[in-house]
């Protein structure tokens, strides 16, 4: 059994280069997604129709079809209309495009939960528009959204998975090539399946280094609940007389 | 801070954990070596015969409007399932899932166009062949690519788990290789422009260039003819002596040339048997 591990390690080379392509054009999806998403919340968010509608429409298109379905669209479809992609570049527009549109909804969700005090307390200082954006809102807001942007990161490196439909070499589909050719099956996947691990523990591990230099006061992502005696919870709490 | 990290570093040895206890899970494979608990036998007393095919593999093996499976190699799985007096059920399958779907037990037998190598024979065990193909090239005629030599520094698209990869790297490195999922897959690539051309087996290709008169396929085979047998797990002879036993009544009584024709138009171009 563990000769079977270490026949299949001999192809770790084309292991790490296909995580590397997979982390790295991740990471270049996860770039055009946090432009989309911020121009997309923006626009959302605006008080001109012709802003929100295009907004409005590319958020329900987007996450109302399947990211398969779009990733062939790139690579397949738009051809006919003269645009030419290669796979990994039609691999990064698509997951670009389609996380970019679950972040517009979480942006906006955190720049709503923006307290309007706030807002009116730049507006009671004189700050325009932009500056009440950009010094006062953007960052309460990335504080409140950022953890469910980095599982937006997690969710990209995971997704790229279906890139393989699409003939990108990355991690799952090279996972797939060295198992038709060695057919070790447990083995192939299993050293894909710690790659991926990896990949996605280093960028939480990562994101979490990241928050700690850049948020003042820290933030908390996880709650410890306050513990309670189980028996007092059986027990109507007293009424103060 | 402290307990956290523990507590990550303890998920990931538990994750590594379950996937080498799967590791020694799969190991344990029974073998099945006597008459009695031969896959002929559960074959014939469970009444169905489970077979994985290519469904987007045409006219090897597709989907009909009604959703129901069609094609040579669902007709040839149900003479095998006529013969044995039981009911067919054919499971859609990919090249590169075709020995993991034996090895894990989900099918009986691969009708899938698999070409018989011994290094997948290592894995799996083949029957004698009953089709055979050359790899052809299939590219857009505006192209006009006629061999491999012309394709340096293009793209070429082949399916994951299939010979033409390694075959076409062969006799040109230079060649650079796409791997689609599905044949369908990497025709699309080829009609869209994705790729430059791509290499499959003769009898698929032929009749994807008569369906689309905008694509042209070569007459030579780029690579050294392919035998195509039925796939079964090894260590179970009494199963795979059946097989071929029937495999012979197939091809002598000329059901199989028959079958060919109806599917392809046009009478086999090799035959079945190597000639050395």
């Amino acid at each position: 059994m563990l000769s079977d591990w270490t026949y299949a390690l001999q192809d770790w080379r084309t292991y790490l280069s296909a995580a590397e392509l997979t982390f790295n054009l991740s990471l270049a999806a996860f770039a055009l997604a946090l432009a989309l998403g911020l121009l997309g919340a923006l626009a959302r968010g605006s008080s001109h129709a012709v802003l929100r509608a295009p907004a409005a429409c590319y958020v329900e298109v987007i996450r109302n079809t399947p990211v398969l379905l779009q990733m062939f669209v790139a690579f397949f479809a738009l051809p006919s209309a003269g645009v030419h992609l290669s796979p990994v570049q039609a691999g990064v527009v698509a997951l670009g495009v389609n996380v970019g549109a679950y972040l517009t909804e979480i942006f906006r969700a955190g720049i709503q939960a923006v307290p309007r005090g706030q807002r009116e307390a730049a507006r009671v200082l004189a700050l325009g528009p932009a500056r009440t954006f950009v010094h006062v809102v953007l960052p309460q807001a990335l504080r409140n959204v950022y953890p469910a942007v980095v599982n937006q990161l997690v969710q990209i490196i995971l997704g790229s998975s279906l890139l393989s439909a699409i003939s990108v070499p990355e991690l799952t589909g090279t996972a797939t090539v060295i198992n038709s050719q060695n057919l070790l099956t447990v083995e192939d996947f299993g050293i894909a399946a710690v790659l991926y691990l990896v990949m996605t523990n280093l960028v939480s591990l990562a994101a979490a280094l990241i928050a700690r230099l850049a948020f003042k006061p820290p933030l908390r992502t996880r709650v410890r609940p306050r513990t309670l005696n189980p028996l007092r919870r059986l027990v109507p709490a007293r009424r103060e007389a | 801070m402290n307990v956290r990290r523990s507590r990550q570093a303890l998920a990931l040895c538990v994750g590594i954990l379950a996937v080498s206890l799967l590791a020694a899970c799969s190991s344990h494979g029974t073998s099945a070596n006597t008459v009695q608990s031969s896959t002929l036998q559960k074959v014939i007393r469970g009444g169905t015969l489970n077979i994985a095919s290519c469904l987007s593999f045409a006219p090897f093996g597709e989907v009909d409007s009604s959703g129901k499976a069609e094609g040579y190699d669902v007709d040839v799985a149900t003479a095998m399932a006529t013969a044995l007096g039981v009911k067919v059920h054919v499971i859609d399958t990919t090249s590169a899932d075709r020995i993991p779907n034996l090895l894990t037990g989900k099918v009986d037998a691969v009708v899938c166009n698999f070409t018989i190598t011994s290094q997948r024979a290592t894995q799996i065990a083949f029957s004698n062949p009953y089709v055979v193909a050359g790899e052809t090239l299939l590219s857009k005629k505006s192209a006009g690519s006629t061999s491999l030599a012309q394709l340096s520094g293009k793209t070429v698209a082949v399916t994951k788990g299939s010979t033409d990869g390694a075959a076409v790297q062969t006799v040109n490195p230079q060649v650079k290789i796409q791997q689609y999922d599905t044949s369908a897959a990497a025709v699309l690539a080829v009609k869209q422009g994705q790729a430059d051309a791509m290499v499959e087996d003769s009898n698929f290709l032929a009749y994807q260039a008569k369906l689309d008169p905008t694509l042209q396929v070569t007459n030579t085979s780029v690579v050294p003819l392919e035998y195509n047998g039925i796939g079964v797990r090894a260590g179970d002879p009494t199963w795979l002596q059946w097989i071929n036993t029937w495999l012979l009544d197939f091809n002598t009584s000329g059901k199989n040339k028959s079958l060919y024709e109806k599917w392809f138009g046009i009478a086999p171009a090799f035959p079945v048997n190597p000639s050395y």
